[in-house]
């Protein structure tokens, strides 16, 4: 209950749910990540010029936004492992701006920040996941580009002078910790329609989001006391916006994947109340020589194979058959209950590709599962 | 075949039961001490207990389950220090806080202002914050607007409060009206009745501490306080929570102590009071229990009856005593938390906790007492020869040599008790024991004394006392060990009033003393919000204003140091220090910047000596300081350190003065200076007060008198006990002796001649009482000056004689015995002689 709460301040900017009754439904993710009041916040309506390094930094004009770090790495002696971290900020409804002259407190912040952490221990079967919280001021979490640096305390996400690459990666708690150099095989690939990705049909209704879709990893991991050395592949998504799900969205099947030929695949599925693909739904195939192509919900098919049971009752699909032009991949996790018991609940986790025609393994990448 | 005693068991409890109610007074008289006694007892625990729960909860609330502190004394902590805290060191459990108080109509609250974020990660139990969910939420609301608070939903109902209504608040920067956005929902003990809960950054606003954390809270390890400690700005200090609560409710229990060393007094004088009673009913039955015996009851069960009467008079008046003790409780609870607010602490509780135990104990202590106090004469019947009904039976009395065997006993006791004294300066257990064995050994004292006043009033020359005088001393001192119980008592029980008496007026007369002394000047600027410093501006428009003769800047502010926390003052002009103990040459000293003074409880509690050195966290840096001499203090912010002001302000370089101490031309009118100043000052918006020294001394006195209310509400308990005791001996001894009345009243003797000779029995059983109190109490004075408070507070006294007390205490007797003589007076009037002649 106080979880949820929590992001309902999170996401919704507190005016839905001040003085909550105790017995207050769960909020929707559509709340969570765009309900309530927007006045005053910038809306992605037209597709715009992204500006590197700028982008890498932060958007505060808009309510949400993200930096969305997942991939799959290996140690030295082939143990796998998956992980996340996330960096969430949300926007609160402008106060009353203060009478002129009324000193207001550095505690007096403007944004709240949210931050997931998860690690999946292949081998072991096991999944570990933390979530934390700041306001932004005084200094306790924020984003800047130049040099970039996205934060929540001691978690943070660090590049160079213009975001030069190796970009760190650094964040533990007590059972687990990364400490990541990701360095950038691609160009950022700008999804949707050059970078504006519409969620639905209401105007404002999409974000701006791109992608690093090959992120060379090497850095170490640590699980309890000890700490392996480990190389890997990781995927960067941004997006940032002023927009919600559509009542009619329930939540949504993510996809990316890292084909060992050297193609990257992002999808989202956005699946709708009566549990059909909302026709919003997208993708883009990234080439080895960074070309693009989207993707649209007619140009492939997706199966759920087998399902796995959460805790609260939610079920999520962990094995996927996906067709796309005659081919056709398996799509299996590679721990079944990678998922984030968070104050958001939701399955995130490392996948592999398996190519049905050959039978071998064609890649590796994330799924997300979010549903209501 | 039974026993006769078996056979006879229904007999004999139904001649105890006749006898309980042939006898309605005695047995009303002993119950009710007993009652009494308990309901004391139960009481003061109840109310302490309370007052104990609700400091902890109050401590609690404001530091949580956490086992550090970062404090930065009166400067506060820097905002940036928590998020280095958070971001260099990842050290996220941890909590900042700031609080202040403002002002909602009449009532002070405490406005708390945290970080929802950080309680979360720092998993702190808050009543009502973070331990329960809603709680968290509704105080994460409290984000969404400028001036939102949240309240416990009890402190919403008594303020008429609902949510979204706007609270009226006076804070330091001004009026506002808050909202309330949601209501805590607390359950019973919540620590949140005086507190209002808002976003750090709304308290910071309203407070005027912008940019100040009051302190952060943290859950470290032993690695981690090591990284803290290192990584810590100077000025900081990291104190382990333990340390800050140990010393709090150190305080709190020391004061509960107090009180219930008045509490088991009284309970002393009821078990005098029982013993007593049942003596005497086992006297009276004298020549029954010999029959009894004569007809084959056996010495057990007799033995056993009398016990099982005075456990049935234990079981009856020890639940009507709880029964009491819980009423009596709850008032008491009141002057309790009311004086531990007072004398340390904000307390933010005040609800009356129900404890089981406590009315456990006091019940079983109250039985215990009871029985024990009933053995000694229950094995005196039986002791009964078996008689026949021919027979008289005899009426044991103290003999000569036992009275003196008692004496010897008391005066033993009394020295053991001054023995113990000793080294009790520092237990206040052994304290207790020694002021224990004191009464005790005096009570063992009293029929010798009383025989020898007694002895001594018959060998006056004849004329001086008329004949039904020397016929009324010859019954007393034929009454033995009756009236000696009685009178000791009597005497115990007024004792109790002068010891506290003596204790309270001597302590009263000292603060007076330290505060002649430590009031300087006429008037006294400072601001209302502390740590707020006083601006440069204001010396120059005090000096400007008419009637104005000199200024002593003084500073004041709060500060880590070897010896804790510590409050450093300094002061220009002569100090205002009432000095205990210097050093050769230690004033010079202070002013040179080598040595402080220490205030007495800083001395006592950290065990300093003259010669011992205290190390300071200055802002500059750390600064070490030798104790040149220790001087009274009886405020209650804790420890004090008094430097010379030119060092203060070289260690602490950013620190203003905190007060302004005004002397005045002769001829001028303080208050007239005041409503000047206060005029001038108006621009600075109520942020400083100009208040003239005699209204500070007469505040200070009444809060010193409000402190004190409770031990009088307990000193009058006790006289009441000490009535009962009175009324009953007295009672019994007279009606004992109606046949005797009646023979004088046959003999020609009028009522009011009866009466005159009972008045004056009484008179000289109360003159003897409250003789016999005067030293005892004052003894008793000496104990709770010296150890008992000494130990609580770290406070010295001067000791005064105050006349009015000891006056009060000989009248308190007097009149006690005289209202006690008033029934048996009626009894005896209303005797027709020839009936009474036929009593038994």
């Amino acid at each position: 209950m106080k979880r949820r709460q929590l992001l309902c301040l999170l996401g919704s900017g507190l005016t839905g749910c001040s003085p909550a009754p105790p017995t207050r439904p769960a909020l929707s993710l559509a709340e969570v990540l765009g309900g309530g009041d927007v006045t005053g916040f910038a809306r992605a309506t037209a597709p715009r010029e992204f500006v590197f390094p700028a982008d890498h930094g932060p958007h505060p004009d808009f309510r949400n936004e993200w930096w969305y770090l997942t991939g799959n790495l290996q140690a030295a002696d082939g143990r796998r492992f998956g992980y996340q971290a996330t960096f969430f900020n949300a926007g609160l409804p402008r106060p009353a701006l203060p009478a002129a002259g009324t000193p207001q407190s550095a505690w007096r912040s403007e944004r709240l920040w949210m931050a997931h952490l998860a690690l999946t221990d292949v081998e072991g079967g096991r999944h570990y996941a933390a979530e934390r919280f700041a306001r932004e001021s005084p200094g306790l979490a924020g984003a800047q580009a130049e040099p970039l640096q996205v934060w929540l305390e001691d978690w943070q996400l660090a590049g160079g002078e213009a975001a030069r690459f190796p970009w760190q990666l650094r964040a533990a708690t007590p059972e687990f910790g990364l400490d990541l150099q990701l360095v950038s095989g691609k160009p950022p690939v700008l999804q949707g329609d050059d970078g504006l990705s519409r969620k639905h049909a209401a105007p404002g209704a999409a974000s701006y989001y791109y992608s690093l879709t090959r992120l060379q990893t090497r850095g170490a991991v640590r699980l309890g006391t000890q700490t392996l050395a480990i190389t890997g592949s990781s995927w960067l998504d941004r997006e940032w916006s002023t927009s919600a799900l559509a009542p009619e969205q329930t939540g949504w099947d993510w996809f990316s994947l890292q084909f060992d030929d050297g193609r990257d695949l992002m999808y989202y599925q956005l699946r709708r109340r009566d549990g059909s693909s909302d026709p919003f739904s997208q993708g883009s195939w990234t080439a080895p020589d960074a070309s693009q192509t989207r993707i649209a919900p007619s140009d492939l098919q997706l199966q759920e194979l087998r399902q796995w049971q959460a805790p609260d009752g939610v079920v999520y699909t962990t094995v996927w058959r996906l067709q796309f032009a005659d081919v056709g991949y398996r799509l299996e996790a590679l721990v079944e209950a990678q998922y984030m018991a968070l104050s958001i609940p939701y399955w995130e986790g490392a996948v592999r590709i398996i190519d049905e025609g050959s039978g071998l393994i064609a890649g590796h990448g994330y799924l997300e599962m979010v549903r209501q | 075949m039974t026993s006769p005693g078996e056979a006879l068991a229904p007999l004999l409890r139904r001649t105890a039961w006749r006898f309980a109610r042939q006898h309605p007074w005695q047995t009303w008289l002993s119950f009710l001490g007993v009652a009494l006694g308990v309901m004391m007892v139960v009481a003061v625990d109840l109310a302490t207990s309370s007052a104990e729960r609700a400091f902890a909860l109050s401590v609690g609330t404001i530091s949580g389950d956490t086992t550090h502190r970062i404090s930065g004394g009166s400067a506060g902590v820097p905002d940036t220090v928590f998020a280095g805290l958070r971001r260099e060191l990842g050290l996220r459990r941890s909590a900042p806080s700031v609080s202040g108080s403002v002002r909602v109509g009449r009532e002070t609250f405490t406005l708390l202002g945290l970080d929802p974020f950080s309680e979360l990660s720092l998993g702190r139990q808050r009543p009502g914050l973070g331990a329960d969910a809603q709680g968290l939420g509704q105080a994460i609301a409290a984000l969404a607007s400028r001036q939102a608070v949240l309240l416990a939903a009890p402190t919403a109902a008594r303020l008429g409060l609902a949510v979204g209504d706007p609270l009226p608040v006076t804070a330091p920067t001004g009026q506002f009206a808050l909202d309330v956005v949601a209501l805590v929902d607390t359950g019973d003990d919540s620590g949140l009745d005086q507190v209002l809960l808002a976003d750090i950054a709304t308290a910071q606003e309203l407070l005027g501490r912008l940019g100040v954390l009051d302190s952060i809270d943290l859950v470290l390890d032993e690695p981690e306080i090591r990284r803290v400690d290192d990584w810590l700005p100077p000025g900081l200090a990291l104190v382990p929570q333990r340390d800050r609560y140990d010393a709090l409710s150190q305080m709190t229990r020391a004061f509960s102590t107090n009180l219930l060393a008045m509490s088991l007094l009284a309970l002393l004088v009821a078990t005098l009071l029982i013993y007593n009673t049942v003596n005497l009913s086992v006297l009276q039955r004298q020549q029954a229990f010999g029959v009894l015996r004569g007809l084959g009851v056996g010495r057990h069960e007799l033995l056993r009856l009398v016990l099982y009467e005075v456990l049935w008079l234990g079981l009856a008046a020890s639940t009507a005593g709880v029964l009491l003790g819980l009423g009596l409780g709850q008032f008491l609870v009141k002057l309790v938390t009311r004086t531990i607010d007072d004398l340390y602490f904000n307390l933010t509780v005040t609800r009356f906790l129900f404890e089981p135990t406590a009315l456990l104990k006091g019940w079983g202590g109250g039985v215990l007492l009871t029985l024990l106090a009933g053995a000694l004469p229950a094995w005196r019947a039986a002791q009964v020869p078996p008689i026949t009904l021919q027979q008289e039976g005899q009426a044991p009395l103290l003999a000569p040599q036992q009275t003196l065997r008692f004496a010897s006993y008391g005066v033993l006791t009394l020295a053991l008790g001054q023995v113990l004294l000793w080294p009790a300066e520092r237990s206040l257990l052994l304290g207790f024991v020694a002021l224990t064995c004191m009464v005790g050994g005096a009570c063992l004292l009293v029929p010798a004394l009383v025989q020898a006043v007694l002895r001594l009033l018959l060998q006056l020359p004849v004329g001086w006392l008329r004949q039904t005088q020397r016929l009324a001393i010859a019954m007393l001192q034929a009454g033995g060990s009756r009236v000696a119980l009685a009178v000791a008592a009597l005497a115990v029980a007024v004792s109790v009033t002068v010891g506290v008496g003596v204790m309270v007026a001597s302590f009263r007369g000292t603060v007076l003393l330290w505060l002649e002394q430590s009031l300087q000047g006429d008037l006294l600027v400072t601001a209302l919000q502390a740590g707020t410093p006083l601006p440069a501006s204001l010396t120059e428009q005090v000096a400007a204003t008419p009637g104005v003769l000199r200024q002593d800047r003084q500073w004041r502010l709060r500060s880590e140091s070897s010896v804790g926390s510590v409050v450093v003052q300094a002061s220009e002009g002569d100090g205002g220090l009432f000095l205990k103990e210097l050093a050769p040459e230690g004033l010079a000293d202070v002013s040179g910047g080598e040595a402080l003074l220490v205030s007495e409880p800083l001395a006592w509690q950290a065990g300093l000596q003259l010669g011992d050195r205290v190390t300071l966290q200055a802002a500059a840096g750390p600064l070490t300081l030798r104790v040149a001499g220790v001087f009274y203090d009886y405020s209650t912010e804790g420890g004090i350190v008094a430097l010379d002001p030119r060092l203060l302000q070289q260690a602490w370089p950013a620190t203003a003065p905190a007060r302004l101490a005004i002397h005045l031309a002769a001829a001028v009118e303080p208050e007239t200076v005041a409503r000047a100043l206060r005029a001038e000052l108006e621009a600075a918006a109520g942020q400083f007060g100009v208040a003239a020294n005699a209204d500070i001394r007469r505040i200070t006195l009444e809060i010193f008198d409000r402190t004190f209310a409770i031990t009088h509400v307990l000193r009058l308990l006790a006289i009441g006990v000490a009535f009962v005791g009175i009324l009953s001996a007295l009672l019994t001894l007279q009606l004992q002796r109606l046949r005797d009345y009646a023979l004088l009243r046959a003999s020609g003797m009028t009522v009011q001649e009866t009466a005159r000779m009972i008045l004056f029995q009484t008179t000289v059983m109360g003159l003897l009482a409250g003789l016999l109190a005067l030293p005892l109490g004052l003894l008793m004075a000496d104990v709770l000056i010296d150890v008992i408070n000494r130990r609580s507070f770290g406070w010295s006294m001067q000791q005064l004689l105050p006349t009015d007390v000891l006056w009060q205490a000989l009248l308190l007797s007097l009149v006690a015995a005289l209202l006690a003589a008033w029934l048996p007076v009626r009894r005896v009037a209303a005797v027709r002689p020839a009936l009474g002649l036929l009593a038994p």
